[in-house]
């Protein structure tokens, strides 16, 4: 179970088109260098390097490195826990509005 | 779990016009017969000041599971078509401390009212987002994200 503060860590990270960008590029399940992920946007490396760091904090994506190459892949969790808020809420307005279908059915 | 739109949103239409559609979001004694996701969950109000800025408490109590609270504020409320209203689990639930919003839209058609309820999901450091493209574009990712996923699991 993810915490609070790790929830909305992984919703704030995907708040940004870049990092989104990032996650699309990643989302094949293959591993990326961070000149490869960073060659597909005009932003400065330090830029990039930034995005990718909040991506990272957020457990969204991880780094292995190789000499000195840093490669990056996508982890599935967080995007999955945060799935679960959404569908807790989904679930209770879809039942509440049943219960408020019947409730002005018998006050008709 | 709805992956056609971004976020969760409810459509209904109801067979009452909107006044009696908005009374059962205005009434404590009506909200306390209907506000809860499934007939075995037990709604009790703690606190309802509808008026805007007024806060609300819900507490449900579920059979064999802890007790659920719920507060928030009226941020909107414009008689009879349309309400906002924050929305914050508190401790010790799971998805305790995270901010979100319902906006509750009801639209007269015939003798029915389209009920249309958004909930919208934010974290309580990017609040800023909330009129931004940036959480919707967030929701979107993220549903596309999971629907693929339950594409892989097949």
């Amino acid at each position: 179970m993810q915490s609070e503060a790790a929830l909305d860590r992984t919703f704030q990270a995907l708040a940004d088109p870049t990092r989104r960008s990032m996650i699309r590029a990643l989302s094949g399940g293959e591993t990326r260098s961070a000149g490869e992920l960073g060659a597909r946007f005009r932003s400065a490396q330090p830029t990039i390097s930034r995005h990718l760091k909040v991506l990272e904090s957020a457990r969204l994506i991880e780094r292995s490195v190789e000499g000195r190459v840093h490669r990056f892949r996508l982890c599935r969790g967080p995007l999955a826990e945060a799935g679960e808020w959404i569908g807790r809420h989904q679930a209770f307005w879809t039942g509440a509005v049943d219960q408020l279908e019947r409730l002005l059915k018998e006050v008709e | 779990m709805n992956v056609a739109s971004p976020g969760v949103e409810v459509r209904r239409l109801l067979k009452a016009s909107p006044e009696k559609v908005f009374a059962a979001f205005a009434d404590q004694l009506l909200v306390a017969q209907w506000l809860r996701p499934s007939p075995d969950v037990r709604l009790t109000v703690l606190a309802f000041d509808f008026r805007p800025g007024g806060a609300y408490r819900f507490a449900y109590d579920v059979p064999g599971a802890q007790r659920v609270l719920v507060g928030g504020t009226f941020r909107s409320i414009e008689a009879p078509s349309r309400l906002v209203f924050s929305w914050l689990i508190e401790p010790p639930d799971e998805h305790a401390g995270i901010d979100s919003e319902v906006t509750v839209v009801l639209v007269s058609r015939g003798s029915s009212t389209e009920l249309t309820i958004r909930h919208a999901k934010f974290g309580r450091a990017d609040a800023d987002l909330r009129h931004g493209q940036g959480w919707r574009g967030a929701l979107e990712l993220l549903e596309e994200r999971l629907g693929q996923e339950a594409r892989d699991g097949d």
